[in-house]
């Protein structure tokens, strides 16, 4: 991979978490293609195969994998348009889980970058920590990964999908009403 | 129930969303006036279809005893996701539908309810249900699945699992506003002022009544808490601690319903 495009590309990560983290939600917009999937999911709580502590009547019902799979209940599972409506209803005034907004703070780091499946696409990895705290004293840590396929268009990065896992079970915080 | 409008009386179930929040088997069974206003910003933004916040939207508070609670458009009124492939293919089955669960399922539009205590159903821009589990003090986990008739097509299936991990879920434009509001509504209620007033339930009281061809309790209004008297009427009788033969039959006298 380019030295220029490992630059490119972190700086394209700083700026969108400081558009986050800023509440600049339209330009953040801008930063997805229009066929973005942008997808997180939650983890399950198994033992693996090999557990003394389970009997495993049927192994091939057995999953071990514990991530959500892209037909169950993801937390968001969202299109441009949808993040795009959902930015919209932010903008209403009656958005109660954002009024007073939340303060966040997202916090990336382990940027690895591949090939992509095309070759006008690359695959990027990060982790994420985002702190939120609203209110006068609650707060909350969301931490996982993004697996993105980001795409040259008009010689400029863009993402074009976003996976990402939050390594809860049960979501400990009461809702998820900000971006990641 | 008209909740499962399935084809083949078989649905298949995608799940589990699982996270913490407060006190919503009332909300799920009586709360009909908080839509318009904790949740006009999803409405006004396209997450739901047709959601009647007019002032002639008709409907009824409907409880057919037992703590069990459920509000109902009327059968003209409806509150169904925005999406027409899952629209369409309610349509396109609704006659079976009416063949196996008879007349009476077109007499309202049931859209969300409580079956005391703990199990609730959500029609609403959603195909969705959940359990509400205590956890303590101040402290509800929920565990949310989807519903999905499992004879439709593929692409149907998907459109009611989209619509409502878009609406209703952690992150729902719909359900991340009760969270905020029902946080703040228990935090209030921790004060000495506030635990010292009693919680008035008395709205609609004496305009409802049980109507025979719904073999229920309904308000006369489509705003009203005599949900709420019936759910927390069967709450108190199964606090007084007395036995099963002695709180049986169900809570159907005017007497009880105003406990």
């Amino acid at each position: 991979m380019r030295e220029e495009t490992i630059r490119e590309v972190e700086q394209l990560l700083d700026r969108e978490a400081r558009l986050l983290d800023e509440r600049r939600f339209h330009e953040w917009l801008e930063l997805f293609t229009d066929d973005v999937r942008y997808w997180m999911a939650g983890r399950r709580n198994r033992h693996p195969e090999s557990s003394k502590a389970i009997a495993i009547l049927d192994l091939d019902r057995c999953v071990e994998d514990d991530l959500t799979e892209d037909f169950e209940l993801a937390i968001l599972d969202e299109s441009k348009q949808t993040l795009s409506a959902r930015v919209a209803r932010l903008d209403t005034g009656m958005a109660w889980a954002e009024d007073p907004p939340s303060r966040t703070r997202h916090l990336l780091a382990n940027i690895e970058i591949e090939p992509g499946d095309a070759g006008s696409e690359i695959k990027v990895y990060s982790n994420f920590i985002v702190y939120r705290s609203r209110s006068e004293s609650d707060q909350d840590f969301y931490v996982g990964a993004r697996r993105d396929v980001m795409r040259l268009v008009d010689g400029a990065w863009k993402i074009a999908r976003r996976k990402m896992i939050l390594d809860q079970n049960v979501l400990l915080a009461k809702n998820v009403s900000i971006f990641f | 129930m008209r909740f499962l409008t399935v084809a083949r009386a078989v649905s298949e179930v995608i799940g589990a969303h699982k996270w913490v929040m407060k006190f919503p088997a009332e909300n799920f069974g009586g709360d009909l006036y908080h839509v318009g206003w904790s949740h006009l910003s999803a409405l006004e933004t396209g997450f739901a279809a047709g959601v009647s916040t007019k002032p002639d939207t008709t409907g009824s508070m409907v409880s057919p005893g037992n703590g069990h609670v459920v509000i109902c458009f009327g059968p003209k009124d409806s509150s169904d996701p925005p999406v027409p492939e899952i629209l369409d293919y309610e349509q396109q089955i609704r006659p079976e539908v009416e063949r196996r669960l008879g007349p009476r399922s077109a007499l309202v539009n049931p859209f969300v309810g409580t079956m005391f205590p703990n199990f609730s159903m959500l029609r609403a821009t959603s195909r969705t249900f959940r359990v509400w589990h205590p956890r303590g003090p101040e402290k509800t986990e929920v565990w949310s699945w989807i519903y999905i008739d499992k004879a439709a097509p593929p692409h149907v299936k998907k459109a009611i699992r989209l619509a409502g991990v878009r609406s209703f879920s952690p992150a729902g434009t719909f359900e991340q506003d009760d969270m905020d509001n029902w946080q703040e509504c228990t935090r209030t209620c921790r004060g000495v002022v506030s635990r010292r007033s009693m919680l008035n339930t008395q709205m609609g009281l004496g305009h409802e009544r049980f109507d025979d061809s719904l073999r229920g309790w309904a308000s006369d209004f489509r705003m009203s808490e005599s949900n709420h008297r019936q759910f927390y009427g069967r709450w108190a009788q199964l606090m007084t601690g007395r036995s099963w033969a002695e709180m049986s039959p169900a809570i159907t006298s005017a007497g009880a319903s105003h406990a």
